[in-house]
């Protein structure tokens, strides 16, 4: 998260290879939510989410030592990864399972709240980007939730999958096209928009 | 820049990981070129509609069992669900018995783990969800049972488990907690308390009317409120009987937009 200084991570990290499980525990306040969030949009359902944030944690947790002096959140995104591929071998598919029990478990946090009418709207707009974001091959999907999702500078989306950072741009890029193409089948909800728009912006 | 510019350059140049030469050359090419201004904007477009993606809380505490050390490989590992002892300082979401809403006639009737909310609402379900942004605002909801007949005294044969006999004067009870609202004043009413409380059932809602009681006091920085409501009252769909969820939404007085939003099941019974 944005208010999540390298240099907290790090005496944070310090304490808790010292053993210190209420450093570690901080740790994952920092982390759970943009993990969690990660690993949903790669897997798509809750519980299976859940159960990668949850084993990364206990690895980072028991593999502390092996960090060294290295930042924590590049790492910790990249145990995480790693669980979603382990998690798409297991399932022998690559495509994301459809998130079941939406009514059911949703919460909105940190949202404002829309009238019934445009919460159905913007319902079916955020199916349509999942299943855009499910038809990526993992690599592109990785690399797309980690910077659109998460917010990752390209830097850390490099030591996050260990690659160079042309590969970095190359990926998000590919992947947003392929979103973008899905999206245009849905013109009455994304709508194209117009340039004056996009001077403002710039201006 | 006489060639077009890169797919991969409009993207990186949204991320502003575009630098130096290239970038510049990428503005004055934008200046001149309508065509690619318009694929700059359909490529923010489609990054926005990613971005717009809602944040959801992870339904789970995630905790490290006190018996899984560093550096050893100690096989299995279980969920432990308030093992920490500081939980319930670091609880984002607890979510208690959701899972088989709305599609299963069996209600969760389990408490909730490690949780400091021990108020007089709690025999039922229970869930708290924080700011992300903002981890001193909070809110909690618990329902006094999960089980009510929405008729009169007609008893709930099917729901041996119900805690309560179901009867027709039978309150349903909510207990609220608003942790991180400014100030010392005490909330008169529900609206006063910027609250909304609404039955959901397979995407119909009802908004609950004003509540038979309502008390509400501060404690520890939070306010308290404890509500009733006569399950009979409000316009229920037809057949009343099934499965609900009560949901509260929490407009978080600091003016920073942000709703809050916490949900627990309710089952209204023949
Ligand atoms: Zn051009």
């Amino acid at each position: 998260m944005a208010n999540s200084p390298i240099a907290d991570d790090a005496a944070l990290v310090a304490r808790a290879r010292e053993g210190d499980r209420e450093a570690f525990t901080e740790l994952v306040m920092h982390y759970q939510v943009p993990l969690y969030n990660m690993a949903l949009r790669m897997v798509g359902s809750r519980d299976d989410a859940a159960d990668i944030a949850q084993e990364a944690f206990l690895r980072a947790w028991e593999k502390l030592r092996t960090l060294k002096g290295n930042p924590f959140k590049p790492w910790i995104f990249q145990i995480a990864v790693n669980l979603c591929y382990d998690h798409f071998r297991r399932r022998k598919r690559v495509a994301a399972m459809p998130e079941e029990g939406q009514e059911a478990h949703v919460v909105s946090l940190g949202l404002p709240v829309p009238d019934p009418a445009e919460r159905a709207e913007a319902g079916e707009r955020a199916r349509i980007v999942r299943d855009s974001i499910n038809g990526l091959d993992p690599d592109l999907r990785t690399a797309l939730i980690l910077r659109d999702v998460n917010g990752l500078a390209y830097e850390e989306i490099a030591a996050v999958i260990r690659a160079p950072l042309g590969t970095v741009k190359s990926r998000i890029a590919r992947a947003r096209g392929h979103v973008q193409e899905r999206l245009l089948m849905f013109p009455e909800l994304f709508a194209r928009p117009v340039d004056d728009q996009e001077q403002q912006h710039e201006r | 820049m006489n060639a077009e510019p890169e797919l991969e350059d409009l993207s990186a140049y949204l991320d502003q990981e575009l630098t130096g030469t290239a970038r510049q050359q990428l503005e004055a090419h934008l200046q001149t070129c309508e065509t690619c201004r318009r694929r700059l904007a359909a490529l923010r477009q489609t990054v926005s509609a990613v971005q717009a993606l809602p944040t959801e809380a992870p339904p789970r505490v995630f905790t490290i069992p006190p018996q899984r050390q560093q550096r050893t490989g100690a096989p299995g590992w279980a969920w432990a669900g308030g093992a920490l002892a500081a939980a319930c300082l670091l609880v984002v979401v607890t979510t208690i018995g959701l899972a088989n809403l709305p599609h299963g006639g069996g209600m969760a009737t389990t408490n909730a783990p490690a949780s400091r909310y021990q108020g007089g609402a709690d025999r039922g379900p229970t869930m708290t969800v924080t700011d992300p942004q903002d981890l001193s605002k909070q809110l909690t909801i618990s329902s006094g049972s999960t089980a009510f007949s929405a008729d009169q005294g007609t008893t709930t044969g099917s729901q041996a488990a119900a805690p309560l006999a179901a009867s027709k004067n039978q309150p349903l009870q909510v207990g609220l907690i608003l942790q991180g609202v400014p100030g010392d004043g005490v909330p008169a009413n529900l609206t006063d308390a910027h609250v909304r409380l609404t039955l959901l059932r397979d995407g119909y809602e009802v908004a609950l009317a004003n509540p038979d009681t309502f008390s509400a006091a501060r404690e520890n920085g939070a306010v308290r409120i404890t509500a009733t409501f006569r399950v009979g009252s409000p316009p229920l769909p037809s057949p009343a009987a099934g499965n609900y969820v009560l949901r509260v939404t929490w407009q978080v007085p600091d003016g920073s937009g942000v709703s809050l939003v916490a949900q627990v099941p309710v089952t209204v019974a023949n």
